[in-house]
């Protein structure tokens, strides 16, 4: 049985180690399935997912009311992939990482379906139209939000956003135009 | 509502929101352990758990050996894997039977929990993956995955949103409001709204000051070994500036145009003036015109030198009235009033009209450019200074200078943008001038720098 949020928070606070880890059990399935959206491989994923829990234990005290915490770690989350976005620009071009397609989808596939279908292409993405098409079409961010998260002009994130929608809209095609007719 | 808004405001998030796989294991572990003061420990874990299972596999590798033929072996490894497949088909088929039945085993939002134990990763191509899963997506309706997919063949921005709105309401897959956005996710843009976006692009123009330290000095193309020694071990290089605004305008993703308009400061130093009185051509002392003493002029590696007001003055001396005999002037001249003179020095100015392209190799917060060009040089100004211990004064200036030079610009630009329209640029850049600088019978002589442009720019 679920332990209610405020008491898990509040544990939490306090540093208590089971709460930690139950409120970990809690969100964890929720927040990897955020990162792997942001990330461009499962390992990448883990590492957000690892940076992102600890700066939530860490800057729990910020949350005021219970109610606003999935609000509250789904942004923290964010965040973190941000960060390591960022870093990542300036360390390398990342427009060049490989993609490495085998690794990308399980049999959790078949299970998942349209959710991890569309993961599986959008981590195909480079990773900056990967960033501004999950924070404008999954998370409603506007461009001029975008812009100033990602130090670029509200003109590059239209850009990079219609660039990542027509790659998409490649990738759907192909995908669909190699199922053979029954 | 546009087709933007659509999108940002539609389905994916509720689609998103449905997915929700298991992470390993150690990545709480590695949390847990950061927590209680530890560094990121998953790598560790993860070279345990290969180390581990490299160990395991040695065991069991060794046991199986002791049993009985290679053969074998082979024959349980692909025994192992058809298990291991016909497992995984049963259990995806049972996944399959115990689906809701309402959904039809393919409800978008449904949150299915992964089964626990190990994952086993396909080996299949991603293209093979993402065909099955879709195909799946629509099964029990293999007509409807027949039909959407010989759509999607197709598909192309000619085609009317009704035919793909028919496709997917038909099937009652989606929402209205997830129709909308899928719909605006798989049909292309029309071209009028890309070229809209391509112009709302930024970067197109850019208009900057910039300020340049640099090295300057010359090069000298004469066939005589001995000029060339003897002027290159009296002159040396000079440390100038130069400045200015530059225009940058960019037709493409990475390619840009540079122009602008710069100040040029050049020049070269002459500390081994006693070469003046050698009488040679090269680097010497002479005088010209109607008289001894009545005109003179000094030609070196960079051109011919004419004094003032027809004669050169050093620390307020006119030294054709204190000789007759020119070999002796500038020993006399310059120790006058004990007054010596510790060097001579060659200032060029010029006005310069780059013309350059820049390439940008990386085109991220941190850019890369190549720049490669040519620039038109007007002279200005030339004069020829000397440097006593009371002070720096002008004494002549060259005569035989070309007003209009041309040189070629290579260096290499590092660009960071600091603010949404503003970047700084330092840009290390080499120029070499193309024709030699005096028009006379020296030897070619062609100026050149090095110098660290470094400006800010705005970008609109």
């Amino acid at each position: 049985m679920a332990v209610k949020l405020d008491i898990l928070i509040e544990g939490c606070r306090k540093g208590d180690q089971g709460s930690q880890e139950k409120l970990y059990r809690q969100f964890k399935n929720a927040m990897y399935g955020l990162c792997l959206q942001y990330a461009s491989s499962e390992e990448d994923a883990q590492d957000i997912l690892q940076d992102g829990f600890v700066k939530v234990f860490q800057k729990i005290e910020q949350v005021k009311e219970p109610k606003a915490f999935p609000g509250w770690i789904r942004r923290v989350m964010i965040n973190t992939a941000l960060e390591r976005y960022r870093s990542q620009v300036l360390l390398k071009r990342v427009d060049d990482e490989p993609y490495l397609a085998d690794e990308q989808i399980t049999e959790d596939t078949l299970d998942h379906l349209h959710a991890e279908t569309l993961v599986a292409i959008i981590q195909e993405l480079t990773p900056k139209y990967r960033m501004v098409f999950n924070l404008y079409a999954i998370e409603g961010y506007n461009h001029k939000e975008i812009g100033e998260m990602m130090n670029i002009s509200e003109g590059t994130s239209k850009s990079n956003l219609s660039r990542a929608r027509s790659i998409l809209q490649e990738k759907v095609k192909k995908v669909y135009g190699n199922v053979k007719v029954r | 509502m546009s087709k933007e808004e659509n999108i940002r405001k539609g389905f994916l998030s509720g689609k998103m929101a449905g997915f929700t796989p298991e992470p390993p294991e150690e990545v709480w572990t590695s949390i847990n352990g950061q927590l209680n003061g530890g560094r990121k420990s998953r790598g560790l874990i993860f070279f345990i758990a290969v180390a581990a299972g490299l160990a395991l596999a040695l065991t069991v590798g060794i046991a199986l050996l002791s049993d009985g033929p290679i053969e074998d072996i082979a024959e349980r490894s692909v025994i192992s894997d058809n298990a291991d497949v016909v497992g995984e088909a049963q259990h995806i088929e049972e996944e399959s039977m115990q689906a809701d039945p309402s959904a039809g085993g393919k409800s978008l939002d449904r949150k299915t929990e992964k089964p626990a134990g190990p994952e086993r990763i396909r080996r299949s191509s991603l293209k093979e993956k993402v065909i099955v899963a879709m195909e799946e997506e629509i099964s029990g309706n293999q007509e409807s995955g027949t039909f959407f997919a010989g759509q999607m063949e197709d598909l192309n921005p000619a085609q009317s949103e009704d035919t793909v709105r028919s496709m997917v309401s038909e099937h009652e897959v989606l929402s209205r409001q997830e129709e909308d956005s899928l719909l605006n996710l798989l049909i292309p843009d029309e071209p009028e709204e890309i070229l809209q976006e391509e112009k709302t692009r930024s970067g197109k123009w850019q208009v900057g000051a910039s300020l340049s330290p640099q090295y300057s000095y010359r090069d000298v193309a004469s066939s005589n070994a001995a000029r060339n020694l003897d002027a290159n071990s009296s002159e040396s290089g000079k440390l100038t500036y130069a400045g200015g605004i530059q225009v940058n305008y960019k037709p493409t993703g990475r390619l840009s145009i540079e122009s602008g308009l710069f100040y040029n400061r050049m020049g070269v130093n002459i500390e081994e003036y006693s070469n003046f009185s050698d009488g040679r051509m090269f680097a010497a002392m002479e005088v010209v015109g109607e008289g001894a003493g009545n005109v003179i002029s000094i030609s070196n590696s960079m051109g011919t030198v004419v004094a003032e007001d027809k004669s050169l003055f050093v620390n307020n001396y006119s030294a054709k009235d204190a000789v007759a005999d020119y070999h002796l002037l500038t020993p006399r001249a310059l120790s006058y009033n004990n007054s010596a003179v510790d060097g001579f020095s060659q200032t060029f100015e010029f006005i310069e009209i780059p013309l350059s392209l820049k390439y940008t190799i990386i085109d991220r917060a941190f850019k890369l450019q190549l720049i490669g060009g040519m620039s038109t040089n007007l002279l200005m100004n030339n004069v020829l200074s000397a440097s006593t211990s009371t002070g720096t004064e002008q004494v002549g200036e060259f005569i035989d200078l070309r007003t209009f030079n041309y040189s070629g610009n290579a260096g290499i630009g590092f660009i960071y943008d600091f603010a949404k329209n503003f970047s700084l640029s330092v840009e290390p850049r080499f120029r070499y001038y193309l024709n030699s600088i005096n028009v006379s019978d020296l030897p070619p002589t062609r100026p050149y720098t090095f110098g660290l442009q470094t400006g800010v720019n705005y970008t609109f």
